[in-house]
C-alpha cells in the first residue's frame, strides 16, 4: 500500500517539474531567445502540469496530519495552488483563442509558474521545516468573507463566460 | 541583466544550509524501526550517536494498568533545529515493533499525542531530555522487552545520528484480585487548551474513596479537591505539562496511579473551511477570467515557428516559376497578332488592337519615309 505522502511526492515533483519547465520557456519568449519551439513547449508543458495539480492536491490534503485545514501553511498553499491554476487555465485558453505569445502572456505564464513554486515552498516549510523562501511570511492568511468570495466568483465566472461569447462571436 | 540573474539565483542557493534527511523532523507518528532506518540507518550518511539512552519503567507493572515509562536522552550534539526523535520500541527487528505490537496501549506520549516515535526539541542548557510515555500494559503478564532508539542531526548540517539502547525486560504481573484500580475502559485526558481549567472525572473499581493531587516541573506535589468523584486542575498560564495523579482506596491493597501527564498547548489554528474553499475557487475562476479578458492583440497570431506559408505551392512569386498555381498565372497568356512592337512601345494614342490590324502599315510609312 502506497501512502498518500509518497503519491502527493510523485504527483508534485510531476506538477512542479512541468511548471519550471513552462516558466523557462515563457522566459525564453519573454527575452525573444531560445528555439522556436518554446511556446509550444511552454503551453503543453502548462498544459501537463495543470493536468497533474488536481491529484497533487487531493493527495496532499490527505497526507497532511490531523483533519482538515489546522495549520495556516496548508491554508496558504490552498489559495496559492487555485490561483495558479486559474492563471495557467487563463493562460492556454488565450492562447487558444489566439493570443500572440508577447511580454504580456508570458509574463501571465511565468507567474502562474512563481505561484505554483511559492507552494512548492511553502510545503518544504510545512513538511521539512526549511524553504528557500524563508524571506517570505507565508503564516498569514488572508481570508474573506463568504460574500466576498461569494461575489467574486461569479464575477469570475461572468468574465470568463463573456470572454468565450465573444470570441465564438 | 543575464548577470544579475545569475548571481541572485546563486545567493539565493547559497543561503539554504547544508542538511541530510528532514532537519525539521518527520513529526510524531506511530512507526516501525523501519523508517527510522530508513531516513538514518545508511552507514554512508549516518553515524552513531554519541549520546547515552537509558529506559525507567515503573518497579512495578501490572497487567491491563497503567505504567510509566521514560526514555532520557544525554549528551545529544543536535543540530541547529535542536530536534531530537526517539522511538519506543519491542524489538529489533525493524518491523511489527510498536508497543501496540506486543499488546500496549499509547495512552499519552511526551507531546499529548498516542505515538511511540515523538519529537522534542533539546534545550540549550539541558544535559538531558526526558521522554515520558504513559502505557497501558499488556493483559498478559509474561516479560516484555522495550527499548528506545534516538535520531537527531548534527551541529555541523552534515551526517545524522542514530543511537540505540538496551533492551529492558519488563515483567507484567497479574493484579492482586480486588486491587483499588481505575476502570479498564476509563482513559485519562491527554491535552487541553492555554486557560482552560480540566475537571476530571475517575471512573473506577474496588475502591471506595481516593485523593488527587498535581505537580508542576516535577514540583511538590498539591493536592486537589476531590468532590463526587471529580477534581478540576487549575488552568495553564503557559505551555507545558501539568502532572497529576490518584490514591485510591477500598478493600483490597490500595494504588497510588502513575504520574498521568496533561499537556497545555496554544489553541489549535482554525479556519472556516467552507469559506477557504470558495475563496479558492473564486481566485481560481477570477484570475482565469481576468487572464482572459486580456484580449489578444489585433487577434493576430504571429506564429513564427509556422512557416506553412511559405512552401512553394503557397507562394505566388516563387510558384510563377513553375507556371503558376494562383488565378494570375493560371489565365492564358497574352498574344498578338501584329508585327513585333518597337523598342519605344506602342505609338502614342495607339491601342493593341489599332497595332494588330495596321502597325506594319506603320512600320512600313516609316521605313518608306525613311528611303525618301
Amino acid at each position: 500500500m502506497i501512502s498518500a505522502g509518497t503519491l502527493h511526492a510523485i504527483s508534485t515533483e510531476l506538477v512542479v517539474g512541468m511548471f519550471v519547465l513552462s516558466g523557462f520557456c515563457f522566459l525564453l519568449c519573454m527575452l525573444d531567445k531560445g528555439p522556436e519551439v518554446k511556446a509550444n513547449v511552454a503551453h503543453w508543458a502548462l498544459l501537463g502540469g495543470l493536468l497533474a495539480t488536481p491529484a497533487a492536491i487531493i493527495t496532499g490534503v490527505l497526507a497532511a496530519p490531523g483533519e482538515g485545514i489546522e495549520n495556516p501553511l496548508l491554508a496558504n498553499k490552498l489559495l496559492l495552488s487555485m490561483s495558479a491554476v486559474g492563471l495557467a487555465i487563463g493562460v492556454l485558453l488565450r492562447r487558444r483563442m489566439g493570443a500572440e505569445v508577447d511580454r504580456l502572456h508570458s509574463g501571465m505564464g511565468m507567474v502562474s509558474v512563481g505561484l505554483i513554486l511559492f507552494t512548492a515552498g511553502i510545503g518544504g516549510e510545512f513538511a521539512r521545516g526549511e524553504t528557500l523562501i524563508f524571506f517570505i511570511p507565508k503564516e498569514t492568511v488572508f481570508l474573506f468573507p463568504i460574500w466576498v468570495s461569494a461575489i467574486i466568483l461569479i464575477l469570475g465566472m461572468v468574465i470568463l463566460g463573456k470572454s468565450a461569447i465573444q470570441h465564438r462571436g | 541583466m543575464r548577470k544579475t540573474l545569475i548571481i541572485a539565483m546563486v545567493l539565493l542557493l547559497l543561503s539554504s544550509g547544508i542538511s541530510t534527511a528532514n532537519p525539521g523532523g518527520e513529526g510524531d507518528a506511530l512507526r516501525s524501526m523501519e523508517c527510522g532506518g530508513s531516513c538514518h540507518g545508511d552507514a554512508g550518511s549516518s553515524d552513531i550517536s554519541p549520546s547515552t539512552i537509558s529506559i525507567i519503567v515503573d518497579d512495578e507493572v501490572w497487567a491491563g494498568l497503567f505504567t510509566t515509562v521514560s526514555v532520557v536522552v544525554e549528551g545529544v550534539e543536535p543540530s541547529s533545529k535542536r530536534l531530537v526523535g526517539v522511538f519506543l520500541l519491542t524489538n529489533e527487528n525493524g518491523a511489527k515493533d510498536t508497543p501496540a505490537h506486543e499488546g500496549w496501549t499509547i495512552v499519552s506520549d511526551a507531546n499529548g499525542g498516542t505515538n511511540n516515535y515523538v519529537e522534542l526539541e533539546y534545550p540549550r542548557d539541558a544535559d538531558s531530555l526526558t521522554f515520558t510515555w504513559i502505557l497501558r500494559a499488556p493483559d498478559a503478564p509474561i516479560e516484555h522487552n522495550l527499548l528506545a532508539t534516538v535520531h537527531h542531526g548534527s551541529e555541523d548540517g552534515g551526517n545524522a545520528f542514530q543511537g540505540q539502547s538496551e533492551t529492558i525486560v519488563i515483567d507484567v504481573w497479574t493484579p492482586p484480585e480486588n486491587l483499588a484500580r481505575l476502570a479498564a475502559d476509563w482513559e485519562p485526558p491527554a491535552v487541553r487548551d492555554i486557560g482552560e481549567q480540566t475537571t476530571i472525572s475517575l471512573e473506577t473499581e474496588d475502591v471506595t474513596s481516593f485523593t488527587a493531587e498535581y505537580r508542576i516541573d516535577g514540583g511538590e506535589p498539591v493536592s486537589l479537591l476531590v468532590s463526587d468523584g471529580s477534581f478540576t486542575l487549575p488552568a495553564a498560564v503557559n505551555p507545558g505539562v501539568v502532572e497529576w495523579r490518584a490514591h485510591l482506596e477500598g478493600d483490597g491493597p490500595d494504588q497510588t496511579t502513575v504520574w498521568f501527564r496533561i499537556v497545555a498547548a496554544e489553541p489549535a489554528w482554525e479556519v472556516d473551511e467552507t469559506a477557504l474553499y470558495l475563496q479558492a475557487f473564486a481566485l481560481l475562476f477570477l484570475f482565469a477570467g481576468l487572464v482572459v479578458m486580456q484580449r489578444p492583440s489585433n487577434g493576430v497570431d504571429m506564429k513564427s515557428y509556422d512557416h506553412t506559408n511559405q512552401v512553394p505551392a503557397m507562394d505566388t512569386v516563387a510558384n510563377s516559376m513553375y507556371g503558376g498555381a494562383a488565378e494570375i498565372f493560371t489565365q492564358p497568356l497574352q498574344t498578338h497578332s501584329g508585327p513585333p512592337l518597337p523598342p519605344s512601345g506602342l505609338p502614342a494614342g495607339w491601342t493593341m488592337e489599332q497595332w494588330q490590324h495596321y502597325g506594319q502599315e506603320h512600320l512600313d510609312s516609316i521605313l518608306r519615309e525613311g528611303v525618301q
